[in-house]
């Protein structure tokens, strides 16, 4: 929008109401304004040019069987349905209802046909009992080694950093970033909570998978 | 004019075609005037005037008794004629006549005019252009529009002055406004 002095403001405002059929002329003031301002009277010059060429536009003349017409079309036409015409609406409701009422009772109170399932014995081959992850990296530690000191003559022997599981869980390693949440506030504790219990689960599962004995039947899914 | 409308509005719920040919006449002129200057296209006015029409005689059981009967036809009128101009979105524009450049005459360049004006009328956004037309070609009065735009009056006052400040730039613009055209016309007063 652009800003004006406060002249031609007010000048366009006056030509405004002009236009809206409010005032029949500019004010005093607004008039010696215009005589000046070369912006203003060429407003003015549009505005009047713009009412001229309006009503030049003459009014569109109908067909003159245009009502016969429409009467036509609003006989044929459907009539929407009144609240006097909508009696049926309720009884309409009350018959859907008991019908399905009906087929839900008959359905369960039937003996429906039931397809059946050919059994098809299925043998599931166990799989061969997965070997402890610390015995698996000791062997591939051992095959890295033999392999290095076939390929490369001389080679120094290689020695194998000693793996071992953590003794403790990881929970416990999680125990204090915990602790140290609950004496955050409240809104931190409740947002970061819904992760913190996610990694606990996490964790948890992983520790479990890891220390406990591999005597388990492999899943089959 | 209330009880008149309320009169006539009863004679066509009671289905008399008198009365509805009566409705029918007392608007037909505003209805399809409104029509014919937001779609700029004959044929596609006089189609949605007849729609408008039967879409009256359907829901005038609905119709306020309290209120006056025209802005609420008005109202009608400038809903159907939206829907068309959005169903002319997806088409091709086949207003032909708005881009018509007629020959300048020195002397009397009213048909260029009225075509510049055209022009300049089409471009402005729907709203502006139903207030526009509604009260510069219609001579609608603001309570009118406002009721068949459903807007307050303080609104369609602004969409007024906003449109109309378009409509004078783009005329001026497009060389449509001599440098001394008020002080020719204020001349030619005098003189009569």
């Amino acid at each position: 929008m652009v800003n004006l002095p406060e002249h031609c403001k007010r000048a366009r405002e006056a030509l405004d109401r002009r236009l809206d059929g409010e005032i029949p002329g500019d004010p005093p003031d607004v008039a010696s304004h215009r005589l000046t301002c070369g912006a203003c009277r060429a407003d003015e010059s549009a505005a009047l040019r713009m009412v001229l060429g309006l009503n030049t536009f003459a009014p569109e003349v109908l067909p003159a069987d245009f009502a016969e017409r429409v009467l036509a079309m609003a006989c044929v036409a459907p009539a929407a349905p009144s609240r006097l015409t909508r009696w049926w609406l309720p009884s309409l409701a009350l018959a859907a209802s008991v019908m399905i009422a009906v087929f839900v009772i008959r359905d369960q109170t039937t003996d429906r046909y039931k397809p059946e399932v050919a059994t098809v014995p299925v043998k599931i081959e166990s799989a061969a009992r997965p070997a402890p992850l610390a015995e698996s990296i000791a062997e591939a530690g051992e095959a890295v080694a033999v392999l290095s000191r076939k390929t490369v003559i001389n080679a120094p022997e290689v020695k194998l950093p000693s793996f071992s599981l953590p003794t403790e869980g990881p929970l416990d390693r999680l125990e204090p970033a915990v602790a140290s949440l609950q004496n955050m506030g409240n809104g931190a504790v409740l947002s970061i909570s819904p992760l913190t219990n996610s990694v606990r689960r996490a964790a948890d599962l992983v520790w479990t998978e890891l220390a406990s004995d591999t005597d388990a039947e492999p899943k089959v899914n | 004019m209330a009880a008149e409308d309320t009169a006539l509005v009863q004679h066509c719920l009671e289905g008399r075609p008198e009365g509805m040919r009566l409705l029918i006449e007392r608007f037909q002129s505003d209805v399809f005037g409104l029509c014919f200057r937001l779609l700029h296209h004959r044929q596609d006015a006089e189609d949605v005037a007849q729609e408008v029409f039967v879409r009256v005689f359907r829901s005038l059981h609905r119709w306020d008794g309290a209120r006056p009967l025209k802005p609420w036809i008005m109202g009608i009128t400038v809903n159907r004629c939206r829907t068309m101009m959005g169903k002319r979105v997806r088409r091709p524009e086949y207003v032909d006549y708005l881009h018509d450049k007629p020959a300048r005459d020195e002397r009397d360049d009213s048909r260029e005019l009225q075509a510049e004006l055209r022009l300049a009328i089409a471009q402005l956004r729907p709203d502006y252009q139903t207030v526009f037309v509604m009260f510069h070609l219609q001579n609608e009065p603001y309570d009118v529009i406002a009721t068949a735009i459903d807007r307050p009056v303080g609104t369609v006052k602004t969409w007024l002055h906003r449109a109309r400040h378009e409509v004078l730039d783009c005329l001026k613009r497009r060389g449509m406004v001599p440098d001394d055209f008020v002080t020719a016309v204020k001349t030619a007063d005098r003189k009569d």
